[in-house]
């Protein structure tokens, strides 16, 4: 009896061990197979790409920069300069602080910020569906303390 | 409205600058935001705009916070004014419950120099509003500033309705908090404020202007921003090609100069041919996409045309055009000389390497000259002249051709242009013929497929710009160096 169960526990030891290299095999055989068809979708050509008939093909994007002038009873005018955060100049020229104005510049694509500088004032605005919108109004905390 | 232009010259202002010589400046409040008025030099020093029932008229009055300290005061200060001798301060003020201590308002006007002179001062035994007039006889400029203080309690005070006698004189573009200096020159001195200096009169300060000594010139506006961009063409129109963009590859950077009008005086264009990949002999122009632009005020110098079939006027530009068109050459072999073996210049790893040539080429603008906004430059037009046929241009994608353009070949082969529908350049599935990157482009090897050397321009294409909108640039995984051209090291 007890002999039988030990060539039973063999043979079923035997079986597991079987089953486990079947099952590596199986696995690697899988792993092999997918390397040698890694993204079998792969374009292989430019002409192989799926385009959309409206994409432009530009690295640039047309962003148009809204000043709103400054209601006071003096136009001072000065520099106003449109760059990037980090300081590539897109615009610069004199900008009349009561006037309204509309700057279309084309910038990188990338470009998610534009910083707009007029004397001391200067902002970093976001770039929102091609509009920047500047105003000369400080964003201070608006307390008494 | 009258209006005083000021604008000396060599030392004092240099702002171009107008004044209303309206005699009186209103403060109500009723911007409702301390920001607002902030940003037209009223300083806030603990205090607030806040509407309400305390409002002492209409919907927001200047308010105090606690006024429960003798030595920590409650403050509003003007902008700078300018007075001629004449005229009243106006205020309204009240507090709105009295507890503590003692509760007091003093009013001082300051001169530029930093004297502060009391004008009024009021100590409160109750809540009335008061309703007060004070002559203001110095003349020059001055601010005035309220001053609220106490001791212990939660009284707060409040200010309305404040008129400021003279002319506002405050210069917003120095704020800081609304502290802004005045603009000097109302008393007929000079001199003062920001002590700005504009030795060439032009109204745009010394610092900011670019050429500080010429009244004609001030700015210089570069596109691209930083180095160069890069025009990448396929030149087998309106054939497909074999997509290495490098049939021409021309770096270009416009410097444009413009005046105090922010109008344009000219165009430095620099044109750097790095790479023919292609055996046709093209050429390269390119147009300002205004067609409302002068061209008898446009002179245009440093082109470099050999093969005799292009026809410029005596200005420089192009004949026959509507809109401005600048040739640049009309034979990249004769800027880029083919070094003897290989397909074309700079493609293929291995061959001789040839310098690139670099064009300059120079467009005047006569008065009148037009704005920055009207030239246009960023959106130019460029285009290659296949094999010196002029009728047979290639353009970026969607970019109109010029007039010279032979329309037959739209619809032909590989192309599907649809010029009632705006569209231009592109074949069938969508492909260019050109690209323009914003900064300097490495391009690939001769016959490599450009999805093959910029491994994210697939990405970027399919996705219409949205993944990877940076896929020329050098970064890790971006790119199989091995498929771009690498200039030679020795």
């Amino acid at each position: 009896m007890a002999l039988d169960l030990l060539i039973l526990d063999e043979y079923f030891y035997t079986m597991k061990k079987l089953s486990l290299i079947l099952l590596s095999i199986l696995a690697l055989t899988l792993v092999s197979c997918k390397k040698d068809n890694v993204n079998p979708d792969k374009p292989k050509s430019i002409e192989d790409l799926q385009i959309s008939a409206n994409f432009d093909w530009k690295t640039t994007q047309n962003v148009s920069v809204l000043i709103q002038g400054l209601q006071v009873p003096v136009s001072v005018s000065r520099t106003v300069y449109i760059a990037s955060p980090e300081g590539q100049e897109f615009y610069k020229g004199m900008q009349a602080i009561n006037a309204n104005m509309t700057y279309n510049l084309v910038v990188p694509a990338y470009l998610r910020e534009v910083k707009v500088s007029f004397g001391t004032i200067s902002k970093t605005l976001p770039i929102r569906n091609g509009i920047v919108a500047f105003d000369y109004i400080p964003d201070l905390p608006q307390t008494d303390n | 409205m009258k209006k005083l232009i000021t604008n000396t010259s060599v030392i004092g202002v240099a702002l171009l600058l107008s004044v209303s010589l309206k005699a009186q400046v209103i403060q109500d409040f009723e911007s409702g935001t301390r920001n607002a008025e902030i940003a037209k030099c009223w300083m806030f020093q603990s205090t607030n705009i806040l509407g309400g029932s305390n409002a002492i008229t209409g919907q927001f009055s200047m308010r105090t916070g606690q006024m429960s300290s003798m030595t920590s005061k409650h403050t509003l200060i003007t902008p700078w004014m300018y007075l001629n001798g004449t005229g009243n301060l106006q205020f309204k003020h009240k507090i709105d419950v009295l507890n503590g201590a003692g509760k007091f308002l003093e009013v001082f006007i300051c001169d530029q120099n930093g004297n502060q002179t009391l004008i009024y001062s009021h100590t409160y035994a109750n809540t009335t509003v008061f309703d007060i007039n004070i002559p203001i006889t110095p003349s020059g400029y001055y601010q005035i500033c309220w001053n609220f203080f106490g001791s212990g309690g939660t009284t707060r005070g409040f200010l309305d309705d404040i008129i400021l006698p003279g002319i506002y004189a405050a210069d917003p573009s120095t704020n800081n908090g609304g502290n802004c200096s005045f603009i000097p020159g109302l008393d007929g001195g000079g001199g003062g404020g920001g002590g700005i200096s504009d030795a060439d009169g032009d109204g745009v300060p010394d610092d900011e202007d670019e050429y500080p000594n010429d009244p004609e010139r001030a700015y210089n506006i570069y596109f691209p921003s930083n180095g160069f961009g890069t025009l990448a063409f396929e030149d087998l129109w309106p054939a497909k090609g074999d997509y290495d963009f490098n049939d021409l590859v021309i770096d270009y950077r416009f410097k444009t100069v413009t005046n105090a009008q922010n109008q344009v005086v000219e165009i430095f264009n620099t044109l750097v041919t790095r790479a023919i990949g292609a055996s046709l002999e093209n050429g390269f122009g390119y147009q300002f996409p205004n067609q409302a632009l002068d061209q008898t005020i446009i002179t245009v110098s440093g082109y470099a045309l050999t093969e005799n079939f292009i026809s410029l006027g005596t200005n420089g530009l192009e004949l026959g055009q509507s809109k401005p068109t600048i040739i640049a050459f009309d034979n990249a072999f004769s800027r880029l000389p083919h070094p003897g073996s290989g397909i074309g210049v700079n493609t293929e790893p291995g061959k001789p390497y040839v310098q690139p040539d670099t064009l300059r080429l120079t467009i005047n603008f006569l008065a009148p000259r037009p704005a920055y906004a009207a030239v246009n430059v960023p959106n130019f037009n460029p285009f290659l002249i296949i094999n010196k046929e002029r009728g047979k241009e290639v353009h970026l994608p969607d970019y109109p051709p010029t007039d010279l353009a032979n329309s037959s070949f739209f619809g032909m082969w590989d192309d599907n242009s649809q010029p009632s529908a705006g569209r231009y350049y592109k074949t069938a599935g969508n492909l260019p013929w050109a690209i323009n990157i914003y900064e300097r482009f490495d391009y690939p090897n001769e016959k490599v497929d450009i999805i093959n050397a910029h491994l994210k321009f697939a990405d970027w294409a399919t996705s219409s710009g949205v993944l990877f909108p940076d896929w020329f640039k050098n970064l890790p995984g971006y790119r199989n160096n091995g498929n771009i051209y690498q200039v030679p090291s020795n």
